[in-house]
């Protein structure tokens, strides 16, 4: 998975932007988290209508599917940033 | 992972699962005490000692162990006993319980922050080698304002949550101690003091990462149990759906049986009955923001790698640990809720009342026909002068306090005392031990002006003074806690809202806006904090007024409008005296219960005032010329993570 928000803010800045190359702002892991957050909770009723390990899936969304939606979205953004920053720090 | 880091970490782990087991043989031995005939007083102040004990044990093993870095993993642990802290864990259940599906909105909001930190706050400080939130502000910001404006915003938010957590403290030495809950209060403030003066200003937080497990084992063992008894699935995550269900049911026969009132009942599954879907999301995002900026969390995320990619595993852990308890919450939470419709729907005769509803009676924690459930004498007198008393007990009879809920849960399911045992012990030690979180972290900012401290350790002298400032903020955390200003769940929400709007914006701007200045920081501090304050004090203390305020901001409905009018005349035209009272009593409870701009609750308060901190952060940014110590120091920074500075 590549991420494309990684702004390229700091090309040409020289060795700082090198160093500064290293964190940049996971905006696609963002924009999952805040639609988990604040979108998915907007449509618990309409969830509600299929069921999901015999919970209603909007409920279940909000006690745990949400919760656990977060957990994936932190291990892959984690995942991909440290293979990136090895790559980087290994051209750099 | 090196060999010798993995021996360190097994023995901390080892040492983790000790102290665990150590507090398991404590309760089991205290109950054998009771079975050989002790009284069951004596037993629950045996409860009260053990988790004192742990969470002073805790405090003198963070004294010894200097090393404020260990490894993601532990700091994980860390900081997810700090993110959910002991007053998370009884009101996120008292939550769900009173609210049914709303109240799964303070769940989501402190998962959501964990995110946060490990998305965009926690690698990014690693990389700056800022090892706490004053240090970050004090070289990304220099000068006295952003710092001195940082260090209040600490201290105000930190002080709030301590008083959420002595709170959850108080209300479980009420149970086991037997006192009222002011005293009990009290008595819980002066063993934080006493934990505090154990490890001083330089301990290592990390330590607290060993009441993870117990707090996990407390938890989640009785709700295995249940799980397996009832549903022969001994996965309480899944099995609790039946639960789910068998409330449902239950609810509506209640209410076909005139045993339930529709206005009185919160339904599980349910969304947005009490509370409207902005609100919902107006928490999440507090407590996201919130629990994202909290300094108690965000010093752990810092391991002995002191990279990003060291701070992200540690919040990465934090996050898994994190959701792991959130969602036994919500299972806790349906078992309670279960076993109080059963014992409504089996028409439970007065007299037969189980003891458990006269315990938490007796200490005010549960009503019964709008009155104490002291004895069964009073509770039938209750009860037939009601209305449509004398009949059977209906749901809307029985009022138990949220926060008391999990405290209650292995008693109201039947489960022996042990289950009690071990979950006070445990949530006891969590509370005592995360209380010294924000108690340290107020402290820290005032103790040095704001400066963040050399090494992170206290000058000659410092120690002192933090004690002597220490007790100052326990004092007066305990004197607001002992007034039980409103439920452990809002004042915990309210505590991380002042964080989030004081110092979420700053820190983010910090982090990854280059063109933020000291006087934009300043600005945008003082901005969310102001607005915060304002909304949160005047929609408590002063509704009448606020009301006033918010008809001509926002324009109101002609309803609420005719009604707050016709209060005011009558308190206007009321004779001095009582009738006058009564008649302000009358507007400040409407106003109160309506106070709200755009229909935007207290606890939702991070829904105006963090725009306004933007807002006021990049204005004043915009205006000013970044300071050309600020683009030094960030020059410098990356280079002292990269050296581990």
């Amino acid at each position: 998975m590549r991420d494309p928000s990684s702004p390229e803010c700091d090309a040409g800045h020289g060795k700082r932007g090198a160093r500064e190359r290293q964190v940049r702002l996971p905006i696609i892991a963002l924009i999952a988290g805040v639609f988990l957050a604040f979108a998915v909770p907007r449509f618990v009723q309409p969830l509600n209508l299929v069921d999901v390990l015999a919970f209603p899936f909007g409920y279940y969304m909000a006690a745990q599917g949400i919760l656990l939606g977060f957990l994936v979205v932190g291990v892959i953004s984690a995942h991909w940033h440290n293979r990136r920053e090895a790559r980087d720090g290994k051209g750099s | 992972m090196s060999g010798g880091r993995l021996v360190t970490l097994r023995n901390t782990c080892t040492g983790f699962a000790v102290f665990a087991l150590a507090a398991v043989l404590g309760v089991a031995g205290l109950m054998l005490l009771g079975e050989l005939g002790v009284p069951a007083s004596l037993i629950d102040g045996g409860y009260w000692t053990l988790g004192v004990l742990l969470a002073a044990l805790i405090a003198f093993s963070a004294h010894v162990c200097r090393d404020t870095a260990n490894s993601a993993f532990v700091s994980g642990l860390s900081g997810a006993t700090a993110v959910v802290s002991g007053a998370f864990v009884l009101a996120i259940t008292g939550a769900v319980f009173s609210w049914g599906h709303d109240g799964l909105a303070f769940g989501i909001g402190l998962g959501a922050g964990c995110l946060l930190l490990q998305l965009i706050i926690a690698p990014r400080m690693a990389q700056r080698g800022a090892s706490s939130l004053t240090e970050l502000i004090a070289t990304r910001f220099p000068g006295r304002p952003a710092r001195v404006t940082c260090a209040g915003a600490i201290a105000l938010s930190m002080l709030a949550l301590l008083v959420a957590e002595l709170m959850a403290a108080g209300l479980i030495g009420a149970r086991v101690l037997g006192l009222g809950y002011a005293a009990a209060t009290v008595v819980a403030g002066v063993a934080v003091l006493a934990c505090f003066a154990l490890r001083g200003l330089r301990g290592a937080a990390w330590t607290r990462g060993a009441l993870f497990p117990l707090l996990l084992i407390a938890l989640a063992v009785p709700l295995v149990i249940l799980s397996a008894v009832w549903y022969g699935l001994p996965l309480p995550q899944i099995a609790y759906a039946n639960a789910l269900w068998q409330v449902q049911g239950l609810e509506e026969m209640l209410l076909e049986q005139d045993l339930a009132d529709p206005a009185f009942m919160r339904p599980m599954l349910t969304p947005f009955v009490a509370l409207t879907p902005t609100n919902f999301l107006g928490i999440v995002l507090g407590l996201a923001t919130g629990a994202a900026v909290v300094p108690t969390v965000l010093g752990l995320s810092r391991t002995r790698e002191r990279s990003a990619r060291g701070a992200r595993s540690a919040a990465l852990w934090t996050l898994a640990f994190v959701v792991l308890l959130l969602t036994l919450f919500p299972v806790a939470a349906a078992y309670a809720k279960l076993s109080l419709a059963r014992l409504v729907a089996d028409r439970t005769p007065i007299a037969e009342l189980p003891a458990w509803v006269f315990t938490y009676g007796r200490l005010g924690l549960l009503q019964i026909c709008e009155r104490a459930a002291t004895d069964v004498e009073s509770i039938i007198t209750a009860c037939a002068a009601l209305p449509d008393g004398g009949g059977a007990l209906a749901l809307h009879d029985v009022a138990i306090d949220p926060d008391a809920v999990l405290l209650a849960m292995p008693e109201m399911t039947g489960l022996s005392g042990g289950a009690f045992g071990l979950l006070a012990v445990a949530v006891l030690a969590v509370v005592l031990s995360t209380a010294l979180g924000p108690l340290d972290a107020a402290v820290r900012a005032l103790v040095n002006d704001g400066r963040p401290m050399q090494n992170g350790a206290p000058r000659r002298g410092q120690n002192a003074r933090g004690l002597a400032l220490g007790t100052l903020f326990v004092a007066v955390a305990a004197a607001t806690a002992s007034k039980h200003p409103a439920g452990i769940i809002t004042v915990a929400t309210w505590a991380l809202t002042l964080a989030a709007a004081g110092l979420f914006p700053t820190l983010f701007a910090a982090l990854w806006w280059r063109r933020a200045t000291a006087a934009g920081a300043t600005a945008g501090m003082l901005a969310g904090l102001s607005v915060a304050l304002v909304y949160l004090v005047g929609t408590q203390q002063f509704p009448v007024q606020f009301y006033e305020v918010q008809e001509v901001i926002s324009g109101f409905g002609a309803t609420g409008d005719e009604y707050f009018v016709e209060l005011k005349e009558a308190w206007l035209e009321a004779e001095p005296g009582e009738a006058k009272d009564v008649a302000w009593a009358g507007l400040d409870a409407h106003a109160r219960a309506t106070a709200a701009l755009w229909d935007i609750g207290s606890l939702s308060a991070a829904l105006l005032a963090l725009p306004a901190g933007v807002i006021a952060l990049v204005a004043a940014s915009l205006f000013t010329r970044v300071s050309s110590i600020s683009t030094e120091a960030e020059r410098v920074s990356p280079q002292r993570a990269n050296l581990g500075a």
